[in-house]
């Protein structure tokens, strides 16, 4: 009889196991199609993750508590390397042993001076690679649940053996999702054999509710967020105000997954967020919203504060309590920042953000306290209207807090003020509607069962089917032809919005990190970007209009490539500056994709071309004269030196958002504090009336963005004039950014541009439809095109430069058919 | 007192103070009350406050937590160990 239980449970082990593994795979399909956080790298180790779990699973229960460090240690090394994981770990094991010590006091003051000593070496080893990342990895994971695991180690009645500690804190979400919350230590310690199919079933509903949320979050800030530089109308003002609260999904979707992952491990662990756009007030809140970090405020500060207290009246109390738990709030926000960036930001709108939700949450408390009999809930009709006040609420206070600083907040919001009386009314409508709309879903929701339906948690097999779903979808868009074309197919090929994206191109151009609030999105991109975009040895600053040149005769390895330049400073092979007589020579002029940023030399597309033309025994050279960093204004500063190698033409080549790019880079230049060298461009910044660290980004955009088609003009005619009186042709050569490939708006005005100043055009605007992006770029973080983006744009441009040296008269104004 | 009398008492006081609003009849004595965010953080507060008047009891701060005050039955048993 035992032994056929033994062989029934055996059996059912198994076939649960393949449950597991089918489940498993399918979600390892769906992160792998829509790229689920690609940025921290989790769509790429999330199979082994998976192996891990399903192995984890597979060996006894008693085994499994020191296999959990062993899962995040191996994930560490492959995503980290062996010693940076093992650098981490070695962290947490002191942290561990610290809990060890006898009494609460040794242990607080220990682990005091552990942070103490963590803090000044994040410091020391700022520049050192290796160290900070080792520390700040370590310092990341013990940052809040070393002090959760600190304060309640005295209360335990059974005490957590070394391996509960250590799983405790090093925990494998955190590698990929360093802000994961804090989890309980008591729920985590009552990890126990659970029934195997309980762990899959809440594993399954945590990731399947963290893709759905993390793909809702990727639809509001691709398709709906509005860019902070183009708010204009009434309607892009409430889309802004609205969708920024709405990007809370990102970070509501990240604790699913992270939940997900610990539960397939077996930890049974309560949800983080609960319907929280279905807060009908602050009270309500405070009781939905991140829950871990709700509980953890109250027990390691909320209630030992206040007894404490407890001699002070009631109200005063929780008045003082409250507001001293925002306080701590506050620091807590900076430590943890401090851990992944660096630093602790010092920001106003930060704090004043912090400050009116203390004060608004401590008045709710008082009056809450106060209140002394049981409040009976509001009318269905009045509860929708207070979830729609709610969420405008939010919305409003999120803005602040996710803003770049208080003036472009202050900025922003002024621009409702100058909305006229038509637009107002637009506006007040459409808030009135929503209003009212919400009161009548509520109040028709009370009445039927018909919305419990998108309430309600899909039971199991529906959670199988929404899977199939996103993989059917996934596929469609992911393996599908010409991408571009399909109105959704960034929902599988992710980019930077347009505010993000204006960001990292500042700090490209100004080499300052000079954004202190980056959304989430570009915070890995951005730090990668910082090291690969800058770090080119062969760089020599400047301190006029160019941000630096390229060292002549200089040879080094740039993002792992080899990077060498000749003797004129260029990225190029050796030319003599005399022309050979019958070469036909044209200098290229742009930015980083010219200078080819990720790629070896001879990988370049101007190279490929020349080798081209060359072996069809058109004798040709091109000098590539691309350096990072430039763009329109720089090319008007070096255009007279082009004169010196005799060429019979100049490309001048233009990107995506062509009149963007160059505010952007202009703003770059006045807020360094830059030389602009051309006395249009200075009376221009003078006229825009800019003030650099007194009014924020927005605003000198908005204000420069006017002058805009002027500028452009004016720098399109430099180049074009020196070219035309030195008999060079000046070609105006356009293809679109990797990374920016949504529908150009500002090519036509570019392009109108260039033609009136006489350039000749070469429109490239669809060579990269239908690739798939990541197939044709240096890598996830970095957009340059890798070498095979370039052998594409190189075989673009062959057979109009073919055409334009054989026929030297042709006209090029040949727009690609699609 | 006994059991069922600090029961009634701590019943009492929920119908009167947990903030959305319930019935007697709904509220059971192994009703999960923490966990389903049924008592928020000031109505535990009040709570205790009101343990410890009534009851004579001192509670320390880390004992307001799920595992003495989730349900009625907790509560209860929790009152009496202090009690004793």
């Amino acid at each position: 009889m035992n032994q056929t239980t033994t062989h029934t449970s055996s059996t059912n082990k198994w076939q649960t196991l393949f449950s597991m593994s089918v489940v498993l795979t399918l979600v390892v399909i769906v992160i792998h199609l829509f790229r689920i956080e690609y940025l921290s790298g989790f769509d790429r180790y999330f199979p082994f993750i998976a192996g891990a779990i399903i192995v984890h699973n597979i060996i006894p229960f008693n085994l499994r508590k020191y296999a959990f460090s062993f899962w995040t240690l191996l994930i560490l090394s492959l995503t980290a390397g062996p010693l940076l994981a093992v650098g981490a770990f070695l962290i947490i094991l002191v942290a561990v042993s610290i809990t060890y010590l006898s009494t609460k006091i040794k242990r607080n003051c220990v682990a005091a001076f552990l942070f103490l000593l963590l803090i000044v070496a994040r410091l020391y080893f700022r520049n050192n690679g290796f160290a900070s990342t080792a520390i700040a990895l370590g310092g990341l994971m013990i940052m809040l649940r070393f002090i959760f695991l600190l304060y309640e180690i005295s209360f335990f009645k059974i005490k957590p053996d070394f391996f509960m500690r250590l799983n405790y804190l090093f925990m494998l979400p955190n590698i990929f999702f360093p802000l994961f919350p804090i989890v309980d230590p008591v729920i985590f310690f009552k990890h126990k054999e659970e029934d195997l199919r309980e762990s899959i079933e809440n594993g399954k509903t945590w990731m399947l509710r963290g893709i759905l949320h993390l793909l809702l979050y990727r639809f509001v800030y691709l398709y709906f967020a509005p860019s902070i530089y183009e708010l204009k109308s009434w309607y892009e003002l409430l889309s802004f105000l609205l969708s920024g609260y709405a990007l809370i999904l990102r970070l509501s979707g990240i604790f699913c997954l992270s939940a997900g992952v610990l539960s397939f491990l077996g930890y049974k662990l309560p949800p983080v967020f609960e319907n929280f756009f279905l807060v009908k007030n602050f009270r309500d809140l405070w009781r939905r919203i991140n829950l871990y970090w709700r509980h953890f405020m109250w027990r390691v500060f909320y209630y030992p504060l206040l007894f404490k207290l407890k001699k002070w009246p009631q109200k005063q109390a929780v008045l003082f309590t409250v507001l001293v738990m925002f306080f701590v709030t506050w620091l807590l926000h900076g430590w943890q920042w401090y851990w992944v960036k660096g630093y602790f930001p010092l920001l106003a709108n930060d704090i004043l953000y912090w400050t009116l939700f203390g004060i608004i949450l401590a008045y709710v408390s008082i009056r809450a306290f106060s209140q002394s009999k049981n409040k009976m809930p509001d009318h269905p009709f009045f509860s929708g209207i207070g979830i729609v006040g709610m969420f405008f609420a939010m919305s409003f206070l999120w803005s602040l807090w996710t803003s770049s600083s208080l003036t472009e907040w202050v900025y922003i919001l002024n621009k409702f003020a100058k909305l006229n009386l038509k637009e107002i009314s637009y506006l007040a409508l459409t808030i009135i509607g929503l209003f009212l709309g919400g009161g009548i879903i509520s109040f028709l929701s009370s009445k039927t069962k018909l919305f419990e339906f998108f309430l309600i948690s899909p039971a199991g097999i529906s959670r199988l089917a929404i899977l199939m779903i996103l993989i059917c979808v996934g596929s469609y868009y992911h393996y599908g032809n010409h991408l571009y074309s399909l109105p959704l197919s960034k929902m599988v090929e992710p980019q930077l919005n347009l505010t993000d994206r204006m960001i990292v191109e500042r700090g490209y151009y100004e080499q300052l990190l000079t954004a202190p609030k980056m959304s989430q999105e570009i915070q890995p991109l951005f730090k990668k970007a910082e090291v690969n975009d800058f770090e080119n040895l062969a760089y020599k600053n400047q301190k006029g209009l160019l941000p630096r040149i390229l060292t002549p005769d200089f040879h080094t390895t740039f993002k792992g490539k080899s990077f060498t330049t000749n003797s004129f400073g260029m990225r190029d092979k050796e030319y003599s500056l005399i022309k050979t007589n019958g070469v036909y020579r044209i200098c290229l002029l742009g930015g980083s994709y010219e200078m080819g940023s990720g790629v070896a030399d001879g990988e370049t597309y101007e190279q490929i071309v020349e080798d081209s033309l060359n072996k069809i025994k058109i004798p040709s050279e091109l000098f590539n004269m691309g350096v990072g960093g430039y763009h329109v204004f720089q090319i008007a500063k070096i255009i007279p030196s082009i004169i010196q190698y005799h060429p019979e033409a100049a490309i001048y080549v233009c990107h995506s958002s062509e009149k963007q790019r160059m505010i952007n880079n202009l703003l770059g230049l006045v807020s360094a504090g830059k030389d602009l060298e051309f006395s249009y461009l200075k009376s221009i910044v003078g006229k825009s009336g800019i003030v650099p660290g007194k009014m924020c980004n927005v605003e000198m955009y908005d204000r420069l963005t006017v002058y805009a088609d002027s500028l452009l003009k004016f720098a399109y005619h430099e180049i074009a004039s020196v070219c035309l009186k030195n008999n060079i042709r000046p070609v105006w050569v356009y293809f679109p950014a990797i990374g920016d490939l949504r529908e150009d708006s500002e090519m036509e005005t570019a392009l109108r541009i260039a033609k009136s100043e006489g350039f000749e055009i070469i429109k490239l605007d669809i060579i990269f439809a239908g690739r798939d992006v990541h197939s044709i770029t240096v890598s996830d973080e970095d957009t340059h095109p890798n070498a095979k983006g370039h052998q594409i744009i190189a075989n673009a441009l062959f057979p109009f430069l073919r055409k334009m040296i054989v026929d030297s008269n042709s006209i090029l104004y040949l727009p690609q058919n699609k | 007192m006994s059991q069922d009398e600090i029961r009634q008492t701590v019943r009492a006081f929920l119908i009167d103070n947990i903030y959305a609003g319930i019935e007697n009849a709904e509220l059971k004595d192994e009703s999960p009350l923490i966990s389903t965010r049924i008592i928020d953080s000031i109505v535990a507060l009040k709570l205790v406050s009101y343990l410890e008047e009534k009851f004579n009891v001192e509670f320390e701060a880390h004992e307001v937590d799920q595992d003495n005050l989730d349900t009625i039955n907790k509560i209860v048993s929790f009152v009496q160990s202090k009690m004793k």
